[in-house]
């Protein structure tokens, strides 16, 4: 019923680009003509209501993103700094994240 | 196909670029030049294919009219392509479903959504109408709904809040049942309405500052403004992801809190024994019906209904208790099988609506049965909502299919637990009247006493 989220995709999914927080500033330039095909009422003020709640939803998009990146890092640092200890916790934490690199030399 | 009946459907009229047709048993669709235009483009877009083929969206596919004769009635009515979809096995409404339905209905329509604007292309609307049930699986119905992206921004948004949004946030922060309002209100419950709901730390729970008050607060604001800019507006690729994700998120979070109704842990009065019998007995009748079509009303968690599923095409699991619905859903939703559970009182079965009163089918027109289950129901019509027994007889056999019926005794303790309390004796209540009744309307094909004779079951089957 409910998707797990991605947590290693920085993209959203279908592939979007995701200019970080610069589409913050976007979200208020955003008002110009556009062809219309919608049959149903929008209703009033549906391009500034889907605006910034488009904008909170990138920004909580890409906050996560950054956080999974992080988390990865210090992940990462940690694995890589006790290479022969090959610590049980990373395996049973992060074992399909990290498959590769307890073989590293 | 000579001589085809072609009738449009009532409830399809809103989107004036396309109308559903039904011949027969086939569902055909009459799309106007642009749409049939779309629908070329539509057919090789990854996301449709790719949908189609995981049973996402409906198989659709376009008509030639040089050998259909439906087909050529319909584009004789100004159409210009003609497409078929395969047909439902029910239609319902999401004043039907349970929490847990609207949730993945919504769901469903978010994900073709956001993979539809990955290959450039938007769904002109959002409504829980365009989502049906193959089992207890969700299947996306109108692919004309789908229209190359136009650089705005997501016109369907407004809907998707109105019809799935709102009630999913007043069902789970404030244990409501969205049922009743989204059968009092076809376009659902819009933003300014659904914020009436919600007073004090409620305003703060997921969801509801961002997709209840603020649209409410702006649009207020933006209707005093003539006329609203809002309808032709540009907005960046990542501003309509980051709606979606929103939305996604914020629907995926959403819990109903688990219902503990009377129904939902309730365990049987039977002994094991005549328990089995009666499982045996509803499993012969199956088998001897055959039947395409099964109502198992009162069906609570979907015992009998699983015991139907394998001699049947389709088997309806209706209650009146969600709780007991809920818990149907959620252990079938990941089975391929036959069973669509819905929330229906046969007190109140929901009628015709919206236009002309047929843009929403009554239930009892949207389908035949062939085999009825009214088990350990009867007692609860006649003392909980005064249905007689003749008044509910009459109501089966119009329905002109075979039947079982299980007839609780007065004396029995569920029938007595009913009574306490009520100064209506319901004296006309008797098994001699109930089966005087029945044998006026029905063969009375077999009869099985069961809990010592306190409880029979009766096969009653269709007379001309």
């Amino acid at each position: 019923m409910i998707p797990p989220r991605a947590k290693k995709n920085v993209t959203m999914r279908g592939g979007m680009p995701f200019a970080r927080f610069k589409l913050i500033a976007a979200a208020f330039a955003v008002f110009a003509a556009a062809e219309a095909h919608a049959y149903i009422d929008p209703g009033a003020g549906a391009a500034i209501i889907t605006a910034v709640l488009g904008a909170i939803g990138a920004i909580g998009y890409t906050a996560r993103a950054w956080a999974d990146k992080i988390k990865q890092f210090f992940a990462r640092g940690k694995t890589n700094a006790t290479p022969g200890e090959n610590s049980g916790e990373t395996a049973g934490a992060g074992e399909a994240e990290t498959p590769g690199e307890n073989k590293e030399p | 196909m000579r001589g085809a009946v072609v009738v449009a459907d009532p409830g399809s009229f809103r989107d004036p670029a396309n109308r559903v047709y039904r011949a027969g048993n086939r569902i055909l669709r009459g799309l106007n030049s642009q749409a049939a235009e779309n629908f070329l483009r539509l057919q090789n877009a990854a996301f449709f294919r790719r949908n189609l083929e995981a049973g996402k969206i409906i198989p659709t596919s376009e008509v030639s009219a040089e050998a259909d004769e439906a087909a050529r009635v319909i584009l004789a009515e100004g159409w210009s392509a003609v497409l078929e979809h395969s047909p439902l096995p029910f239609v319902s409404y999401p004043y039907e479903w349970t929490f847990a339905m609207l949730q993945d209905a919504a769901l469903l329509q978010l994900q073709l959504q956001r993979e539809a604007a990955a290959d450039g292309w938007s769904s002109r609307d959002a409504t829980p109408c365009n989502i049906q049930w193959r089992g207890a699986a969700p299947v996306f119905i109108d692919a004309p709904s789908f229209a190359p992206e136009d650089g705005g921004h997501w016109h369907g948004y407004r809907q998707f809040a109105a019809m799935f949004l709102c009630p999913l946030l007043i069902g789970a922060h404030l244990q409501i049942d969205f049922r009743p309002l989204l059968r009092a209100r076809l376009d659902g419950i819009p933003a300014d309405e659904a914020a009436k709901f919600f007073r004090g730390f409620s305003l703060f729970k997921r969801g509801v500052l961002q997709h209840i008050v603020f649209p409410a607060t702006v649009s207020r604001a933006a209707e005093k403004r003539r006329p609203p800019a809002s309808a032709a507006a540009k907005q960046s690729p990542s501003l309509r992801a980051g709606l979606l994700h929103n939305l996604t998120a914020t629907v995926s979070a959403l819990r109903m809190p688990e219902q503990k109704t009377q129904w939902t842990n309730y365990k049987h009065s039977y002994s094991e024994e005549d328990f089995r019998a009666k499982k045996d007995f509803i499993n012969r009748v199956a088998i001897a019906r055959k039947p395409d079509m099964v109502w198992d009303l009162g069906a609570n968690t979907g015992e009998f209904a699983k015991i139907c599923a394998p001699h049947a095409k389709t088997v309806i699991a209706a209650d009146s208790d969600s709780g007991a619905v809920e818990r149907l859903y959620l252990s079938e939703k990941n089975k391929p099988r036959n069973i669509l559970p819905l929330v229906i009182n046969l007190a109140d079965l929901s009628p015709g609506q919206g236009w002309r009163g047929r843009e929403r089918g009554a239930f009892e027109t949207r389908g035949k049965p062939d085999l009825i289950l009214l088990l350990a129901l009867l007692h609860h019509l006649r003392f909980g909502a005064n249905i007689p027994a003749a008044m509910l007889l009459d109501w089966l056999r119009e329905r002109k299919c075979d039947a079982v019926v299980e007839f609780v005794d007065r004396g029995d303790e569920m029938a007595q637990r009913l009574l306490a309390g009520r100064k209506e004796r319901f004296e006309d209540y008797t098994r001699a009247n109930f089966e005087a009744e029945a044998a006026r309307r029905f063969a009375v094909r077999e009869i099985l006493p069961l809990k010592n004779g306190m409880r029979r079951l009766y096969w009653l089957a269709a007379v001309n």
